[in-house]
């Protein structure tokens, strides 16, 4: 018996301290991912008892109810202010009342995309085209659409899901001919570019053969109507539109859970789309000069380095991007000088001689309405002593008979500055500022007012001498001569209003039809000397020179591996280049395995006068106080050291910090809503609505869904460029065009700042692209990255006063942002005056070369979901005893408790709460559990030796026994 | 000595042969885990692979299996559960990873989602072989090592 006890208890034993290994294992990697698993839960701290006195942020709306339906209304309007309506052949939209009865096409009608694949808010009751459509009285074919939901295809990962023209083979279209609606779609997202040549060989924003088959199919099945919707984040090749006599085209984006409704509307002319494009949709999506430098390229010397230190991307097409090119090459091709006809960067033209006209579908800018506007100019004035420019335009309504509803008109404003060969890079033609009209009935007018800073088309030239300081290279100038303000319905239109003036002969537009342009649209206004003080300073004080000479690779050879592309010689247009061997510098740089930090001889001791000193003040009572007031440095003195140190490893939020009456937070993604909240349109909707005080309230919306669900911050507004049409995130993110970024963040991050809900604006910076996004060294030289990446994020710090944001994964040159000083120190700090929380992204999986020291050092806060930091900086307080990290430590308190002391975390709380930190019911369970468990296999395991080795020496029980 | 060897293992009982299976399962199952882990998914992954501490705990359960078998300490057999238990727990961990790429949706932790379900199917197809062991082990401990007489 007593064998069989001690093997019985042995086996307990095994499956205890198996089940315990397991529990164990599990329970350190929930605590490591606390963040992701509370998020998942949706567990928040227990917020305070808020009473009409500690309302700081209070919402518009006394019930639930009505905020979502609010929130309903918004993205409604979003979706019918922002779709862009690209083609209305004899105006086949709206649809007529007596057109109702449908047939849907495409795979994407069943399975619409309602958002890209990142984090946010939830796909959820979304409503569908379908049940929009039904709501609004259409008819839908059934056996057709049955047929295509039942297709069982996947979308993602370079497939486009297309059902196949055998789908429709035996189906009748007989009743439902009123309007064949096709709807194409194309989806991708995070760590997920669209492929450049998919998995049928095709780029994916081409039309496929399957969808070619699909539109045969449509052109030929004698339909009134065909109308496409294009369900895409991204700019899709439409080129082909009049090849199956599509009748409308309206781009969609992504729209959210209630933007079908809006869209709908639209087609039956409950609204009048008023969007335009605020991307370049080319013929063919492959040919702007950064898509020769799109993708997957490793140094040839470092293949064998571990990933993220050997991978890179040059951005050759210096500033021009999008539109930009394509203008700016379309004037030499009028002008017929700098080799702009050349076969260089042909992709679609015929004779292998650009051809604007050719390789354009859709400019920057365009968009179509169903009323007729008439936009004149009253008045543009370049006050040179106030720096602004005034346009005023007035815009009326000339009404259709086709649409009896009020309209929303844009007015685009443009300038073209004065260009030589030898100066700094222009493009011809550049945004500068935009409004929208309030809705005009037919015949009615409004005036619009658009104020632009002049220093949004300042040039910044890297090889000039900078007027504050002399002896500094570098700075933002104005070039003597003409400058030309022009509107336009879209950049092309604006630029040959301005060729117009200038009296140029030979114009076109993008279909290659002859035009005069109209010079009555334009002023010009002519600067007599040239201007290199106005903006050698930022509004800090802080001068602007060159920062980032080592962030063109260049820099690091003898001889020049890269030519930029140059407007003075279109034959400069970029050739992709692979196979580069890293020089010594970059080698060294990227192979880094530890910071380069590290501490001097001379740093200074911890200074134990500054933490840990009597608890006197409340972080409640410093909501107003200024950044720079002195009692900051009182209040911060008051943190422990562990309090101090423990900061840096962020959690999707924090914890309480007792000592200063700092409570525990949540943060969480994501730029089209709050996990957990309202799924909205996607920012590159939102964008194309051209309306500032829609963004306005975009930004509202989200403050009040942080009130809420309890979000003190969000991961969000994303603002990287929509360098290529092939970047994952896209939709995520504005415009190609950093002026427009500009704005949309400004307007934005002011929005959530009012409401209390930090917004850490990302990706900051450069990542443009979510291949190899994970440490790629992306270089550019300084004009590009200061009026390109940089300038899109500017409008949120500058203007918005934004007090987050969220950092990249890639690096710029050599340089991690993350631990990127001239970046996250010099510009965003310095120049900027950002006061606000600096997080990476999620830095547990950049640890190879995201080094601690090196990242608090340059500039960086928190370290997104990554509680491992927290020995780092332990050890450098603690065990180094480092004064330069204590101190820096110190700083990351300052811009955490200035950030949270202007949030909606602070609701609630007086001079007398008590902050004490919460600990999630499953951590306690975990701890339970794990005791009990280790506790029984300790009795077990005691059981066991008790019955194999103990009880046997008894021999008298033994007797007994046998 | 074919008959020392027949001899010795005449008495042994059937739980023994169990504990000898688990160890041979673990033995190839490890080895072919850790070059498929060296081979594809070392990498194409963000996160931290600690897939060589799982072969290296389950090669020491082997070592506690042969060990188990040899000697006569009744507390042996607990050691290859031991190993084998921080292996596949181990794994496990490891598996979640790629999991929760293929939960979101979002190739997170993996170059892309080809990648995140061919990823989590190694560890879930090698996760239930290191199981299995573990399971096996388990049993030899509630068993005797000879045959009842």
């Amino acid at each position: 018996m007593k064998k069989n006890k001690g093997n019985i208890f042995r086996g307990i034993t095994a499956v205890l301290a198996s089940t315990l290994c397991l529990a164990g294992y599990m329970s350190v990697l929930a605590f490591e991912r606390e963040g992701d698993i509370n998020a998942f839960l949706q567990i928040k701290p227990p917020s305070q008892t808020v009473t009409d006195d500690t309302n700081y942020f209070p919402s518009a709306y006394d019930s639930e109810e009505k905020r979502l339906a609010a929130e309903k209304d918004f993205i409604e309007r979003t979706q019918e202010e922002g779709s862009v309506l690209l083609k209305n052949d004899n105006h086949a939209l709206p649809l007529t009342s007596n057109e109702r009865k449908v047939t849907l096409f495409g795979r994407t009608a069943t399975d619409n995309i309602f958002r890209g694949g990142s984090g946010g808010a939830s796909n959820a009751d979304s409503v569908t085209l379908k049940a929009a459509l039904e709501s609004r009285g259409f008819e839908i074919n059934k056996p057709v659409y049955d047929a295509l939901a039942a297709v069982n295809l996947k979308r993602g990962n370079g497939e486009i899901a297309e059902a196949p023209a055998s789908t429709y083979n035996g189906l009748s279209y007989t009743g439902y001919t009123d309007a064949a609606i096709v709807v194409l779609g194309r989806y991708a997202g995070e760590a997920n570019d669209l492929d450049v040549s998919d998995k049928y060989g095709v780029p994916e924003l081409s039309l496929h053969q399957v969808e070619k088959e699909m539109l045969e199919i449509v052109k030929n099945a004698g339909f009134k109507k065909i109308i496409v919707l294009v369900n895409s984040g991204y700019a899709m090749d439409l080129d082909w539109l009049d090849d199956y006599n599509v009748d409308a085209c309206l781009y969609i984006g992504y729209p959210g859970r209630y933007g079908m409704n809006g869209v709908a509307d639209l087609l039956i002319g409950e609204n009048d789309p008023s969007g335009h494009l605020v991307d370049t949709f080319a013929e063919n999506s492959l040919s702007s000069p950064a898509m020769q430098n799109f993708g997957d390229y490793v140094f040839t010397n470092l293949q064998s380095n571990a990933q993220y230190k050997k991978e890179y991307l040059i951005y050759a097409e210096d500033i021009y991007v999008g539109y930009k090119y394509y203008e700016t090459r379309y004037q030499d091709q009028v002008l017929g000088i700098n080799n702009a006809t050349s076969s260089a960067g042909v992709y679609n033209s015929e004779n292998n001689s650009w051809d604007y006209a050719d390789e354009m579908a859709f400019p920057f800018g365009s968009g179509l309405s169903y009323a007729d506007f008439t936009q004149e100019v009253t008045d543009i004035t370049w006050n040179q002593e106030t720096h602004e420019v005034i346009a005023k335009v007035k815009v009326t309504n000339n009404g259709s008979d086709y649409y009896d509803g009020t309209s929303k008109s844009v007015v685009q404003l443009y300038a073209q500055l004065p260009y030589e060969a030898g100066m700094a890079s222009k493009s011809a033609v550049q945004l500068i500022g935009y409004a929208k009209t309030k809705p005009l009935a037919k015949g009615e007018s409004d005036e619009v007012t658009i104020t632009v800073s002049d220093y949004l088309f300042a040039t910044y030239d890297d090889n000039a001498v900078n007027g504050a300081d002399e002896s500094k290279k570098g700075c933002y100038i104005f070039d003597e001569g003409d400058y030309y303000f022009a509107i336009g319905n879209n950049v092309h239109d604006a630029l040959n209003n301005i060729l117009a003036a200038r009296d140029v002969k030979g114009l076109f537009d993008e279909e290659g039809v002859a035009v005069e342009g109209d010079a009555s649209k334009v002023k010009k206004e002519t600067l007599a000397e040239y201007d290199n003080t106005t903006y050698a300073k930022s509004e800090t004080g802080e001068i602007v020179s060159n920062r980032f000479d080592d962030r063109d690779i260049n820099y690091f050879y003898d001889e020049d591996v890269v030519t930029y592309l140059t407007r003075d010689d279109w034959n400069t247009f970029p050739k992709s280049y692979t196979g580069l061997t890293a020089a010594d510098e970059i080698a060294s740089k990227l192979s880094a395995s530890t910071n380069e930090y590290t501490k001097p001889s001379d740093a200074p001791d911890i200074d134990k006068s500054k933490f840990g000193q009597e608890q006197l003040l409340k972080l409640i009572e410093f909501k107003d106080k200024n950044y720079d007031d002195p009692d900051w440095d009182k209040l911060i003195s008051q943190m422990t050291l562990p309090e101090l140190y423990t900061l840096v490893g962020e959690h999707m939020g924090n914890d309480a910090i007792e000592s200063v009456g700092y409570p525990a937070n949540v943060s969480n993604d994501g730029p089209d809503g709050l996990i957990g909240a309202t799924n909205f349109n996607a920012e590159v909707i939102s964008a194309s609505t051209w309306n500032k005080e829609l963004i306005e309230e975009r930004g509202e919306m989200f403050g009040e869904q942080a009130l809420a669900i309890s979000y003190g911050m969000t991961y969000s507004p994303g603002a990287n460029a929509h360098r290529t049409p092939y970047g994952g995130r896209n939709y995520e993110y504005y415009s190609e065009d950093s002026i427009m970024s500009y704005y949309c963040g400004w307007y934005q991050t002011a929005a959530m700042r009012e409401k209390g809900l930090i917004s850490a604006i990302k990706h900051f910076c450069g990542n443009d692209q979510e291949t190899n996004r994970h440490g790629v060294a992306t270089f550019m030289n300084e004009q590009t990255y200061r009026q390109g990446a940089l300038k899109g994020f500017e409008g949120a710090f500058v203007k918005g006063k934004t007090l987050g944001t969220m950092t990249a994964f890639n690096r710029i040159g050599c340089e991690p942002t993350a631990s990127d000083y001239e970046t996250m120190t010099g510009v965003l700090r310095n120049e900027w005056g950002f006061q606000g929380i600096n997080i990476t992204d999620s830095s547990r999986d950049a640890t190879t070369y995201m080094f601690t020291a090196d990242c608090i050092m340059a500039g960086t806060d928190f370290f997104n979901n990554d509680t491992g930091r927290i020995d780092d900086v332990k050890n450098y307080i603690v065990s180094n005893r480092d004064g330069n990290i204590f101190n820096k430590v110190r700083e990351i308190a300052h811009h955490v408790l200035y950030a949270y002391s202007r949030s909606n975390v602070m609701n609630g709380l007086t001079v007398d709460t008590a902050v004490t930190n919460f600990v999630p019911w499953w951590e306690t369970a975990i701890y339970a559990f794990d005791g009990t468990l280790g506790g029984l296999t300790a009795i077990s395991l005691g059981a066991f030796i008790f019955f194999a080795y103990i009880k046997k020496n008894k021999p008298e029980e033994d007797k007994k026994d046998a | 000595m074919l008959s020392k060897i027949k001899n010795y293992f005449m008495d042994k009982s059937v739980f023994y042969f169990l504990l000898l299976g688990s160890g041979l399962l673990a033995l190839i199952s490890s080895i072919v885990f850790y070059v498929l882990d060296v081979t594809t998914i070392k990498g194409n992954i963000t996160f931290t692979d600690d897939s060589l501490m799982t072969f290296i705990f389950m090669l020491i359960g082997v070592a506690g299996c042969i060990f188990a078998a040899l000697t006569k300490f009744k507390i042996a057999p607990l050691i290859p559960v031991i190993f084998f238990a921080l292996g596949f727990s181990q794994n496990v961990v490891m598996a979640c990873f790629p999991a929760a790429d293929i939960l979101k949706g979002v190739p997170f932790f993996t170059s892309n989602m080809d990648i995140a379900n061919s990823t989590f199917r190694i560890f879930l197809i090698f996760g239930i072989l290191f199981f299995i062991s573990l399971v096996l082990s388990i049993i030899y401990c509630f068993a005797s090592r000879e045959k009842k007489r």
